[in-house]
């Protein structure tokens, strides 16, 4: 980070926990008006409200926001459909499987000179400033591009802090109470304006406090806690163990899976259940299946407990996984699906106890 | 030049290539009279061998079993082929093992043949090593029966259940003592290995023993090389190295035969054009193998349609289309992807006349 970056990000700090401070409860009732199946994928919810912002519906937008809000709306594995709302108005795609912002951005003027219009309107500002916080949020990571740290240019940071100015300038106005997404955010640009560890988790624990059950809070602290952002090795696990108290319960249990799901792609298999991830298969299996009970799983949630499952060689699990996927695999994290095909799926098919197929 | 350069150039030159064909096929469309046609399999398929593996199904169908089990033990010296050097004792296997003529056909019926073979198991106590071959290469097949010709990522769960059971009941037919003393063995043990999640060491030794036991088995080369296709096992300039190493073992006119025959199992599955570009493998060593080939053995309809192909890829027109006179006007589907690629791209280039 250069030099004035970071004294703007010092700068930054108290309005960051300013805004995560402020209270006010704008509990919507409305049921959402987006027609789409929940048994679908998110990324059809998304479209709908992309081109209800590329229309200009506003209203529509806001009726739509309203009823995510309570978070009651969820996809299944737990995704709420408010975190899609907000990915839908700023991520570059509806498609993207990591929904990463490194892809052309075709709408990425029109999107923004919509979300402009809509704070003009003055209809619902808190929502129309959170959106334009996390749409300029998005577009400082586009900027950055997608290279590791030692390959952006000194050109691509300066349009990644650009843009953070940006967003900390809209996040000045958001409502960290009303808002689920709002924490989350405050949670992220901490990070990206690299406050001192105490003030993100600050942020952080006032964020799980208001929306425990918005997962991808933890999700965002569970990358901060990596050695590739904090510069320590000692954070993580503490971290994934501390779920099971805090929240607790099946929210801390889907927490711990959505985390598992996460981290997987941190850690190469012989130190996911290790003493640097913390994570611990029989808690991995009962957090999945508490998730599932509450809201089911989707394909790449199997998948990666199929994953978890090999790496902890619990056979009858990954099985269990692979039968929920009717047998498709459509990825596989590290090695592929060839891999998976060729090594992988003998393994998990084959039982010594099983009686060979006979005529 | 270097390495590189040439390969570049070679590159170049046969997208250069490609593009002739395009335009080439275009006039072609306009002026050509010759009549396309679409061979049925009956046209394409080598009389010899659909006749013997005729007669063998006959023999299993007849319950003849004394029959097939001297059958077996002559033919596991190597020493009858036929066209393009393929093993009399290969097409004896595949007879058995397969309901129709043409090698696996994920979309035949596989059951019917369990019980027939299953017999040859049941008749004594102590039953010849052919009859525990010939199940298992069954139960490999129908193991990929259940697939029902869908690709990896399309198999249901179910499926692949049945699958590896199936493998499992095949892997079970070659414990048995005493097997390896027919080729066969190896070449079945080999694709075993592959189906129930082998290592490439597993799959590597495997073939060294079949190899140093029978080094002029032709279709174990040939089963090796198509292991160390990237998708599989192998990795870029494997297939090349291997057919380097049989230059040398078995060596002379023996490894120069198996360098072609790896060569031809490589056209199966490396993308046009690069057979000749990445892989290792030359053109001229395969040339000459492939002339040796014909010499020995004879070329069949699906040899000559296969030379063809090959010398096209390395841009050998007079090779092309002496291999062409061999086969018109019998191009041969299992080679050539579909009529109009033949007639429209590969046929106007071969035939071409300044």
């Amino acid at each position: 980070m250069t030099g004035w970056a970071a004294g703007w990000a010092a700068a930054c700090a108290g309005l960051l926990l300013a805004c995560a401070a402020a209270a006010t409860d704008a509990r919507a009732e409305l049921t959402s008006p987006v027609a789409f199946s929940r048994d679908g994928v998110p990324a059809d919810f998304c479209k709908v409200v992309r081109q209800d912002l590329l229309d200009g519906e506003f209203t529509q937008l806001e009726a739509t926001h309203k009823a995510a809000q309570s978070l009651e709306a969820r996809f299944t594995g737990g995704q709420p459909e408010l975190e899609v709302f907000y990915d839908a108005l700023t991520k570059s795609s509806c498609t993207g499987f990591f929904a990463t912002s490194c892809s052309d951005d075709p709408s990425f003027d029109s999107r923004k000179q919509r979300l402009q219009e809509w704070l003009d309107r003055k209809s619902d500002p808190s929502t129309a400033n959170l959106a334009l916080a996390r749409f300029w949020w998005d577009a400082a990571w586009a900027a950055r591009g997608c290279g590791f740290a030692n390959q952006v240019t000194s050109q691509q940071w300066q349009g990644f802090f650009e843009r953070l100015k940006l967003a900390a300038g809209y996040a000045h106005q958001i409502d960290a109470q009303s808002d689920a997404e709002a924490g989350h955010l405050l949670l992220a640009l901490a990070r990206d304006f690299n406050l001192p560890r105490d003030q993100i988790d600050a942020v952080f624990q006032q964020a799980r406090r208001r929306f425990p059950t918005y997962f991808l809070t933890y999700q965002e602290y569970g990358t901060i806690t990596l050695e590739k952002w904090s510069g320590r090795t000692d954070l993580t696990a503490p971290y994934v163990q501390s779920l099971a108290t805090d929240p607790g319960g099946d929210t801390g249990e889907v927490a711990y899976s959505i985390l598992a799901e996460l981290l997987l792609y941190e850690f190469k298999a012989d130190r996911l259940y290790g003493a640097d991830a913390g994570f611990a298969w029989p808690k991995v299996k009962q957090a999945f299946a508490a998730r599932e009970k509450l809201y089911g799983l989707g394909a790449r949630d199997w998948t990666a407990l199929c994953y978890l499952a090999y790496v902890a060689q619990d056979r009858a699990a990954a099985r269990d996984a692979l039968r929920q996927l009717d047998g498709k695999v459509q990825f596989w994290p590290f090695t592929g699906t060839g891999d998976f095909y060729l090594h992988v799926l003998p393994w998990i098919m084959s039982d010594e106890d099983a009686p060979a197929s006979q005529p | 030049m270097t390495q590189q350069a040439r390969l570049r150039l070679l590159l170049a030159l046969n997208i250069c290539a490609v593009l002739l064909l395009i335009a080439a096929g275009a006039w072609h469309r306009h002026t050509s009279a010759v009549p396309r046609i679409v061979p049925a399999l009956a046209q394409v398929e080598d009389p010899d061998m659909a006749g013997y593996c005729r007669a063998i199904q006959g023999e299993l169908a007849a319950g003849r079993f004394d029959r097939l089990e001297a059958e077996a033990a002559g033919l596991v010296g190597l020493r009858d082929r036929f066209h393009g050097g393929v093993e009399k004792l290969v097409v004896f296997y595949n007879a058995l093992a397969n309901p129709g003529c043409g090698g696996f056909d994920c979309r035949a019926d596989y059951e019917p043949r369990l019980q027939p073979l299953g017999d040859w198991l049941k008749r004594t106590s102590s039953p010849p090593p052919a009859a525990w071959i010939a199940n298992a290469w069954l139960w490999d097949n129908y193991a990929w029966s259940a697939k029902r010709c869908a690709g990896f990522t399309d198999v249901t769960f179910d499926q692949w259940q049945a699958f590896y059971a199936r493998v499992r009941t095949a892997r079970g037919y070659l414990d048995h003592a005493g097997l390896r003393g027919d080729p066969a063995f190896f070449l079945i043990s080999l694709d075993l290995l592959r189906d129930s999640g082998g290592t490439r060491q597993q799959i590597d030794a495997m073939f060294k023993q079949g190899h140093e036991a029978f080094p002029r088995f032709l279709r174990l080369d040939a089963e090796y090389a198509g292991l160390l296709d990237p998708t599989w096992y192998g990795k870029e300039g494997d297939i090349g190295w291997f057919a380097e190493t049989l230059l040398g073992d078995p060596g002379g006119e023996d490894g120069q035969i198996a360098y072609a025959v790896v060569a031809k199992e490589g056209a199966r599955y490396v993308r046009y054009p690069h057979l000749f570009l990445e892989t290792g493998l030359t053109w001229a060593k395969t040339r000459a193998g492939l002339a040796l080939i014909e010499r020995k053995y004879g070329n069949g309809n699906y040899d000559w349609n296969l030379v063809c192909y090959m010398a096209m890829v390395a841009i050998d027109r007079p090779a092309a289309l002496d291999a062409y006179r061999h086969f018109a006007p019998l191009w041969n589907p299992s080679v050539w992807p579909n009529a109009d690629y033949f007639y429209d791209q590969a046929l106007p280039w071969i035939t071409y006349e300044k």
